[in-house]
């Protein structure tokens, strides 16, 4: 097993841990589960659709794209590269839209994660996984 | 005017020849309810209700007092035109003194038009083990409204209609349908007529669609509904059924908290229709009517059952006792009910009286500021108002007509109010719980979307309710993704 898996298993066991996190931090929303599973619709774009746009638009373009045009690929701040780090940035900025400041500042951790697989894997389907686990994980915490 | 004068006559000389090919059944000029013989300020559904003991007034939904000089008249169904702001009130007469005891209303144009009561005949789409037939308000469908501009023409509310199409009538109660009767006791006798085409003798059932509302001005602990001939007797060929055994393979047509019970939004589970717990509780609140043994009468007297309303506010509350509620109307249109999101009171019984969100929410408090904050806010969707769906009791029931000729071709449901014998004791209060409901306890920005979320981290807006521009541009952005080595170069 090599050290990309071992970490992609360290992330998706995190995953619970930072929803937890958030929770702590935050006096979220509690989902009750016939509610949930009513609104078929949120939950798609929730696990499904969300991620793979996100992932899509995020690492398999913005961050592409700054990689080739700072052609920086070797600047790395402990494994995370400046592509990594400015898409993040505006993985953030986007959520300032829809969430509440602090709430949308922590979407970084995550989001880097997410870059860093993509760039460790060179292929964007790791990081959609990540990315569907994570709102899973999100949805079953917040479960009453 | 002649105009209008010799149509009406028309439409009634031919409601009355049609009707004798629905012989048995309560006049109506609806025809077939599943293509609707509409015509344009004539009320649809109309001839089977009796306004002997009833005025039609045209009025301003401004104000529901004043009569404007519009008018309805009684003998052909034509009403003057309507438009927006403008509504209807149906004052409900003591047979005996004349005097108005209760209000009858539906909704205002453009989703309802006066009298307020229709009459629909063999509606076939009714399932469950419904009747065919049914006495209802005389709303129209969203998709149709009586604004609706021609060639197309507006679409009535029928028996089958679908789930919160406002089908139910409302009959508000006034203090003098409780004049002088004692604590204790029932009220006077409001009394719906209905008349019948000469029959056959064939029993035929009808689906009472309507709620009864509080506006007595005491607190009530039931009610009663009895069906009469046109003398005012009890008659053999006239029953009330509460649908038992009626429904599909025998099963009853309603469970025993269906039969007379208050908003769902209020009290009640989730379920198909409510995406969400009740606002006060997960459990329906409810009076377990009984159908007497003659069948001529169903009645409870007695405390409400089922769910925490009895607790909270204590027996059926009147208008004057009524809570203040804080509504958020999300789709920003005053024909859609808006969203309960507090109301003033004090649910533990403590002396405390504050702003309360619901059972789901944890009974959490927000202040007079907070509250006030939200309505000042610039195009606030937020109004307070008294939540008055705790005064209005939805009750279900069929009314099985018999032999026309043996009633005297008309019969009455008489609706008496019953006064609570105590009408001073406090509410015991309810116990605190733990938050569960997703949609109201979360504090909201001025767009009225959650400060904080839950479930997922996503761009989307946690606001499903309005427009999300950035769906959209995700979703744009996205399908990009096959052609991105174009433009990364």
């Amino acid at each position: 097993m090599n050290k990309t898996t071992l970490h992609y298993g360290a992330a998706i066991l995190a995953a619970p841990l930072f929803v937890l996190l958030y929770t702590s931090l935050f006096q979220t929303q509690q989902v009750n589960l016939d509610t949930l599973f009513h609104d078929k619709e949120a939950l798609f774009l929730l696990l499904i659709f969300y991620p793979i746009v996100e992932e899509l638009i995020f690492r398999g373009m913005i961050q592409e794209y700054i990689a080739l045009k700072t052609k920086e690929r070797s600047l790395y701040f402990h494994s995370i590269s400046l592509a990594n780090i400015l898409t993040s940035l505006l993985f953030v900025a986007l959520h300032f839209i829809y969430h509440a400041p602090l709430w949308a500042l922590l979407v970084f951790i995550p989001s880097l994660l997410f870059g860093y697989f993509k760039e460790q894997y060179k292929n964007i389907v790791p990081s959609i996984f990540l990315h569907m686990f994570y709102n899973l994980c999100s949805l079953f915490l917040l479960v009453q | 005017m002649k105009r209008n004068k010799v149509f009406g006559l028309s439409l009634v000389t031919a409601m009355l020849l049609g009707s004798s090919a629905y012989a048995g059944k309560i006049i109506t000029n609806a025809g077939d309810p599943q293509n609707p013989s509409w015509t344009k300020n004539y009320q649809y559904g109309f001839g089977g209700w009796n306004f002997d003991n009833v005025n039609v007034r045209i009025v301003k939904t401004s104000d529901y007092d004043t009569p404007t000089l519009g008018y309805f008249n009684t003998s052909t169904g034509y009403y003057t035109g309507m438009g927006e702001k403008m509504s209807f009130v149906s004052d409900i007469k003591d047979r005996s003194t004349g005097t108005i005891i209760a209000n009858l209303h539906g909704k205002d144009w453009p989703v309802g038009e006066p009298s307020g009561v229709k009459i629909i005949n063999g509606d076939a789409k009714v399932a469950h083990g419904k009747p065919e037939n049914c006495i209802m308000n005389t709303s129209y469908l969203a998709s149709a409204y009586l604004d609706t501009v021609a060639p197309s023409a507006p679409s009535p509310v029928i028996c089958s209609s679908d789930f919160q199409t406002h089908k139910r009538f409302k009959i508000y109660m006034n203090p003098a349908s409780i004049d002088g009767v004692a604590n204790g006791s029932y009220g006077k006798a409001i009394d719906l007529v209905f008349n019948l085409v000469d029959g056959d003798g064939s029993t035929l059932r009808y689906q009472v669609l309507q709620k009864i509302d509080n506006y007595t001005g005491k607190r009530l602990d039931g009610y009663s509904v009895e069906v009469l001939d046109a003398s005012g007797n009890k008659n053999a060929e006239l029953t009330l059924s509460i649908g038992l055994g009626e429904g599909d393979g025998g099963s009853d047509i309603w469970d025993t908290e269906d039969l007379s019970n208050f908003s769902h939004g209020l009290w009640g589970p989730v379920d198909d229709h409510f995406p969400i717990p009740g606002f006060f509780d997960d459990v329906r609140a409810y009076y377990p009517v009984t159908l007497a043994a003659d069948k001529q009468s169903l009645s409870y007297v007695g405390d409400m059952q089922g769910g925490n309303y009895q607790a909270l506010f204590g027996n059926w509350l009147p208008s004057s006792n009524a809570p203040m509620g804080l509504f958020y109307d999300a789709d920003d249109n005053p024909e859609t009910d808006a969203d309960l999101i507090a109301f003033y009171g004090d649910p533990f019984a403590n002396g405390t009286e504050g702003w309360y969100k619901g059972k789901a929410s944890g009974w959490a408090t927000m202040t007079e500021a907070e509250v006030n904050a939200l309505l000042d806010e610039k195009d606030s969707l937020y109004s307070k108002e008294i939540v008055e769906d705790v005064l209005n009791l939805g009750i279900n029931y069929i009314v099985e007509v018999g032999n026309n000729a043996a009633l005297g071709n008309q019969f009455i449901i008489r609706i008496r109010p019953h006064v609570a014998a105590d009408q001073t004791s406090l509410p015991s209060g309810v116990t605190p719980t733990d938050p569960t409901d997703p949609g109201t306890d979360i504090p909201t920005d001025s767009d009225g979307n959650t400060a904080s979320s839950g479930g997922g981290g996503c761009t989307s807006n946690p606001n499903g309710k309005s427009f999300d521009f950035m769906f959209l541009m995700m979703m744009a952005l996205g399908m990009l993704y096959p052609f991105r080595r174009k433009f990364l170069r």
